[in-house]
């Protein structure tokens, strides 16, 4: 054809390169690292399971679990999640704790997601040098305002870290006290839950978290002036805290507190620990523990402290000793602090508190023994020390008013009910996990037994009716059906009219048996 | 001449087996004329979409789609080494293959399932869809999660999965397979929820397939407005630069085969080579395999007629496979020809088309023999006054 001169082809390869290995999970960006409202890590990982559509439960076991206790398999129970991360409450803060477990689930999902500041979501930056006990709140605690605002302007819903805090009562932007019981249900919610609904929804009863602030219902505990002024400070020292978490490179160890004690003491006190105690408002012994590094400091304690000494959280645990400027403390003594931090307890006045206790036996509503103790500015074991009894008649008084406004708002919870009168009925079960009751109602039954079995009976009498009315549908179908075959001359068996039926496999039941019987007997195809 | 691409000469003392591996060399591509146009005009169409939402690119069956996939995919992700570094969580470009129906009509629960194992994506089969109506408590009060792993679940879980991971686009190969079985209406249900993925993930699709694809761009003006299309076609012999680069082709792989002596395939054997593989490179380079390793098996010293003879596809396939493609290129001028329509309705065009029939000649002959439809009397046809040097 043509005597062109050759030119060869390139050639090109087709394998594959070799790709860096890729995340398992989706990098999701937490929210708020590096601010004071930072992401807890339990609303991390609720919202990571949500982006791959997967209850919390499996990422959990299928993913994460598997990284901490390589080898295992494990199933979906909740015993099962329980195993992992350890039922009792003083584990189920590790998702956002300080202890070693918290730094191997980091770890899993550092390595699930390469993120490299998922440390941030934890206070296990501050392990060393904040003791555990006491940090963390046993229930949830949140801003209703926070959730309701963030939905309605189509925020991602999430849990800032901060409102895990025990020290922390106050919303940091509303400045309202945070909710611990669900409007709904009236329950408390435990920290750590495997649920399966999303962030902003009550594990008990399923209601939304988020009130708007103007509804009626709502009924936020005022607080006074200086408490809030207190809870503000401390929730600006903590924030700072959590902003500067993750930019640091490793957790402060705990030679810290003695460092830091060390210096202040020395420039202060001239070295005299007790006086550096008075001035702080402390027990001796308490910072000598510390000083010599066999305590470390709870948080509260330690903002009472850094008020006193007129320094900021942060710079206490993290400035370097040499730049801390003490000359202005010297002359701070003097000054009457701006707002009074919580005092520590005093000595007892014992005829002051025989009366206050004969008067709270007499008190409507019974208030319970914490209130009188707390009102005494004492510990209860010295109250229990001295009037035994009359501290067993308070709180048996408190226990049983309690039990009987719980009684009474069951009751009109269920007279409620019973006047609504919903199609369809609910079942006792229902009613029970709406008032929030998760399992048997049988308590509920044997105080309410009449109101309880007209509950019951209703939804019986429906489930009844609509099982009949069903019967009677199938009966009705095939009847239409057989003598519709009958006429265009095809034989009425099972098989032909089930093909015709809405639900084919209807006809085994046996209404619908019986009524193809009835039908081909009549039409003559059976004696 | 260079020997470069020459087969080496020491593989002429080694066994069979060898041989037929480095011919077959199923890792390594020819980049030939249209095969590189190809390549480059769809790498650029992935990087800058222009707001398409679907990319086809069309071919005959047999002409290097697969292998126009593979290099695509090597190519971007060879360009994306290093962004991959630093994004760990990305992927440039999630290549799968359209499952075929079997019986019945596209099955999507097992494409979305396809695409989940392409990206990796733990615990496929416990995906639920997060609504009210799949979580919630349920009429006893216990907590109920909806069925695991519906339709619904493994959509949505996909959809997150190319938001999350990203890519260019998510390549598929043997796109015709959607259109399996399918009316018009659900021809026209399946492209709606290609769209609306691509709608939701903001993800373009790249479909390779054969011109029945052509299909799915008649179906609305809508979906032809965000398609892209490439064509990928077979050398034709009408045109001369096209049988050249086929000849160049079918010279390489002839001085490829490691034997004693080089086949004349371009010298003697070309129009058979031609006539048996369509001019389809793919088909070509199978069908040589093919010889080459009968060649193999009786020990000769080259490749003869009769190799090729006894290897070839059947005239009945070849010509299947040839009006399949033709008519697909028919459709194609088909729509140069609408392009003309469409300038004369535009008002572009003042002479309206003609009506084509199938082998008829060039437009410059029916240019000649118009009918003028919408001339007033007495004016004249502009061209039929000389006008300078023109004359008609």
């Amino acid at each position: 054809m043509n005597t062109d001169e050759f030119e060869p082809l390139e050639m090109w390869e087709l394998r594959l390169p070799a790709i860096p290995e890729r995340s398992t999970l989706y990098p999701l960006e937490p929210i708020g690292v590096g601010t004071p409202n930072v992401e807890s890590l339990t609303s991390y990982v609720i919202r990571l399971s949500y982006e791959h559509c997967l209850t919390p439960s499996v990422l959990l076991t299928r993913t994460i679990a598997p990284f901490i206790k390589p080898g295992y398999v494990f199933s979906n129970s909740r015993k099962a999640i329980k195993a992992i991360w350890g039922g009792d409450f003083a584990q189920t803060n590790m998702l956002y704790g300080t202890r070693s477990s918290t730094a191997k689930v980091t770890e899993a999902l550092k390595q699930l997601t390469r993120r490299s500041d998922l440390h941030a979501l934890t206070m296990s930056p501050w392990g060393e040098v904040i003791a555990s006990m006491g940090l963390f709140r046993h229930v949830k605690a949140w801003c209703p305002i926070c959730y309701e605002q963030w939905r309605s302007t189509e925020q991602v819903i999430y849990e800032p870290l901060i409102w895990a805090l025990n020290s922390v009562t106050v919303c940091p932007h509303h400045h309202t006290s945070l909710l611990q019981k669900c409007h709904h249900c009236c329950q408390t919610l435990p920290l750590l839950i495997v649920n399966s609904l999303p962030v902003g929804y009550c594990s008990k009863c399923g209601g939304w978290l988020g009130i708007t602030p103007d509804t009626e219902a709502f009924d936020l505990k005022a607080l006074s002036a200086s408490e809030l002024n207190w809870q503000l400070w401390g929730i600006d020292n903590i924030g700072e805290l959590l902003a500067t978490a993750p930019s640091l490179s490793s957790p402060i160890s705990r030679a810290r507190i003695k460092e830091v004690f060390s210096a202040y003491i020395i420039h202060v006190t001239n070295g005299n620990v007790n006086a550096f105690s008075r001035l702080i408002d402390q027990a001796d012994s308490t910072v000598h523990s510390w000083f010599s590094g066999i305590n470390v400091p709870k948080l509260n304690l330690l903002l009472v402290i850094c008020y006193h000494l007129r320094t900021s959280l942060l710079d206490f645990l993290t400035k370097k000793t040499t730049d801390i400027d003490f000359s202005h403390l010297t002359s701070a003594i003097t000054d009457k602090p701006q707002y009074k931090p919580p005092r520590k307890r005093r000595r007892l006045n014992r005829v002051k508190a025989q009366s206050v206790l004969q008067a709270a036996l007499h008190e409507l509503p019974p208030p319970s023994l914490k209130e009188v103790v707390k009102r005494l500015n004492t510990k209860r074991a010295t109250l229990d020390y001295w009037f035994l009894d009359l501290c067993r008649a308070i709180s048996v008084r408190h226990v049983e008013y309690k039990k009987n406004q719980y009684l009474e708002s069951a009751r009109l919870f269920l007279e409620a009910v019973i006047a609504k009168n919903e199609s369809p009925p609910p079942s006792l079960k229902e009613v029970a996990r709406r008032f929030g009751i998760r399992s048997y109602p049988t308590k509920l039954h044997s105080y309410f037994p009449e109101m309880c079995n007209v509950i019951s009976e209703r939804y019986l009498k429906y489930q009844r009716a609509s099982s009949e009315n069903k019967k009677l549908e199938i009966r009705q179908q095939v009847r239409q059906i057989a003598i519709e075959l009958h006429n265009k001359g095809v034989i009425p068996s099972s098989g032909n009219i089930s093909k015709l039926m809405t639900k084919p496999s209807l006809i085994i039941k046996d209404a619908g048996l019986a009524e193809l019987q009835l039908v081909r007997r009549k039409l003559g195809y059976e004696k | 001449m260079p020997n470069s691409y020459r087969f080496p000469p020491e593989l002429l003392a080694q066994p069979p087996q060898h041989r037929l591996n480095y011919f077959k060399s199923p890792d390594v591509t020819i980049m030939h004329g249209s095969l590189f146009i190809a390549y480059r005009k769809a790498y650029r169409a992935i990087h800058e979409p222009a707001g398409a939402s679907i990319i086809m690119v069309m071919g005959p069956s047999g002409v290097g789609k697969s292998t126009l996939l593979r290099l695509l995919e090597k190519k971007m992700l060879e360009s994306s080494l290093i962004q991959m570094e630093t994004r760990p969580g990305w992927i440039p470009i999630v290549c799968v293959q359209a499952p075929a129906p079997g019986r019945g009509t596209f099955r999507w629960k097992n494409f979305y399932k396809i695409i989940l194992l392409a990206v990796d994506e733990p615990a496929i089969g416990q995906k639920i869809h997060y609504d009210d109506s799949n979580i919630h408590y349920g009429g006893d009060g216990a907590l109920r999660i909806g069925p695991k792993a519906t339709e619904d679940a493994l959509r949505l879980a996909m959809e997150k999965a190319l938001i999350h991971r990203h890519p260019y686009t998510l390549a598929v190969d043997e796109f015709q397979h959607i259109r399996k079985m399918a009316g018009r209406e659900v021809l026209e249900a399946h492209m709606d929820c290609v769209k609306s993925a691509v709608n939701a993930t903001k993800i373009p699709w790249t479909g390779f397939g054969t011109y029945q694809l052509i299909n799915f761009l008649e179906l609305s003006p809508q979906l032809s407005r965000r398609t892209k299309t490439i064509y990928f076609p077979r050398y034709r012999i009408e045109s001369d630069e096209e049988l050249k680069e086929f000849l160049r082709v079918l010279e390489h792989l002839q001085y490829r085969m490691p034997l004693s002596e080089t086949p004349p395939l371009k010298q003697q054997y070309w129009e058979f080579c031609y006539e048996r593989s369509i001019g389809n490179v793919g088909t070509l380079k199978d069908w040589l395999t093919d010889a080459y390793d009968l060649a193999l098996s009786e020990s000769a010293s080259t490749l003869t007629l009769e190799h090729l003879q006894q290897t070839a596809k059947s005239a009945s396939e070849c010509e299947q496979m040839a009006s399949e493609a033709m008519e697909g290129e028919e459709k194609l001028t088909d729509s140069f020809e609408k392009s003309h329509n469409l300038r004369f309705i535009l008002g572009l065009e003042k002479n309206p088309p003609q009506k084509r029939t199938k082998g008829s000649g060039q437009d410059s002959d029916q240019q000649r023999h118009q009918t003028r439809k919408n001339i007033k009397p007495f004016k004249r046809l502009p061209k039929r006054d000389s006008v300078g040097e023109q004359s008609v």
